[in-house]
């Protein structure tokens, strides 16, 4: 049960609420509200362009992302430094390229190379079987090369005139102490001799070409 | 009266000055209820096609206006706005305890001269009631709205409309009894 004299009487408060000033609208309303009306469209007729028909343009929309998505991808993978190489030429035409830039010269020039690398990869076998058979006499030799930066670029066994078996080594200049150092042991025990080329090599000058004779 | 007979313009300049009224006085400030209002002209300019005559025109249109209103009210701008010049303290009554507070309006002449102390009290008195409440009082004692058309407009039902209105009332008599 409310507490009636702790309220404003009933008719009171109708009176007051029913008296209270009636404020009225700006005298602009109507224009302001047909400016509102006109201004609106904007915003609907773009929304309007993009979206509707929503069945139609959202797909599109869609594949538009995606393919730009795709393109977008596809260059960077493209641009990508391993995917450069894998269109630039091969080393045997870069080295072809260095050979001769005249084209008639390049089908001559491209079998030289081959030839350079077949004699290359049969070195390394020579060597590999020639320091198989030198393992008795100097056993770790070919480690030893290579530890020490040297790399055998040709083995002859037998060929020497004198009858000695040797190969022929190429050292980088600046390791040539740590080479010679590697091997002296071999060296003063008399298993091999070391006969220096001392001449530059024809492709670095930086490396030092070495005869290796195994007695 | 369907929507397609019915002449805008001349809707607007019948219904502006009871709807800008409602406006304002369910949201107790004068710029807020201008925008509101135009709000709802706009809105009704956007449906007058699909009004199907089913009550009166102005009943439908006060129906959009206190949609509008309410969602004014809801809105996290507005919030911050009237949070913003809050002046005092929450009052301690009431299942929805809102605080009494003022809004920064810029007066029109008629609302200049409805600032007089009373009326504000009454108005700060509306202004803390739940906007459900809010409506129906300013339907029902400033429009003078039958419970009919306020049921439509508020979209309640006369039971509802009834008794949400008898609630009003009496947070409204207990808060403005030292008027008395």
């Amino acid at each position: 049960m409310e507490d009636k004299r702790d309220m404003m009487p009933e008719d009171e408060y109708l009176k007051r609420m029913s008296s209270l000033p009636k404020v009225k609208a700006p005298d602009d309303f109507l224009q302001k509200v047909r400016e509102r009306i006109e201004e609106r469209p904007f915003r609907e007729k773009l929304m309007h362009a993009l979206f509707v028909p929503v069945r139609i343009k959202i797909p599109l929309e869609v594949a538009a992302a995606t393919a730009t998505l795709l393109l977008v991808i596809s260059t960077l993978e493209v641009t990508k430094p391993d995917k450069q190489l894998a269109y630039a030429p091969k080393s045997d035409m870069a080295e072809e390229a260095v050979v001769g830039n005249v084209s008639n010269a390049r089908l001559a020039d491209t079998e030289d190379v081959k030839m350079k690398r077949m004699e290359r990869k049969s070195a390394s076998a020579e060597a590999d079987e020639f320091c198989l058979k030198c393992e008795k006499a100097a056993p770790s030799l070919k480690e030893r090369i290579l530890a020490a930066g040297g790399r055998i670029t040709r083995a002859d066994i037998g060929r020497d005139k004198a009858g000695e078996s040797y190969i022929d080594v190429e050292v980088p200049a600046d390791r040539y102490q740590d080479f010679m150092s590697k091997l002296n042991d071999l060296q003063v025990s008399g298993k091999i001799r070391i006969m220096p080329v001392l001449k530059e090599s024809p492709h670095d000058r930086n490396i030092i070409q070495l005869r290796i004779f195994v007695i | 009266m369907s929507g397609e007979s019915i002449d805008f313009d001349r809707l607007v300049l019948e219904l502006k000055d009871k709807v800008f009224n409602l406006c304002f006085r369910f949201l107790g400030n004068y710029e807020e209820a201008d925008d509101c209002a135009q709000e709802t002209f706009v809105k009704v300019y956007r449906c007058l096609k699909n009004f199907r005559g089913d009550s009166s025109v102005s009943t439908w249109v006060y129906r959009i206006a206190v949609n509008t209103c309410k969602n004014r009210v809801a809105s996290a701008q507005y919030r911050n706005n009237r949070r913003a010049i809050r002046l005092d303290g929450p009052v301690a009554d009431g299942e929805d305890e809102r605080p009494f507070e003022i809004g920064d309006e810029k007066l029109s002449p008629d609302a200049r001269a409805d600032r007089n102390e009373k009326g504000e009290l009454i108005q700060k008195a509306i202004d803390s009631l739940p906007a459900d409440q809010r409506a129906v009082v300013v339907l029902r004692d400033i429009e003078g709205l039958s419970y009919e058309d306020i049921a439509e407009a508020t979209g309640l039902n006369i039971g509802t409309v009834k008794s949400k209105l008898s609630r009003a009332r009496q947070e409204l008599r207990e808060k403005l009894k030292g008027l008395a």
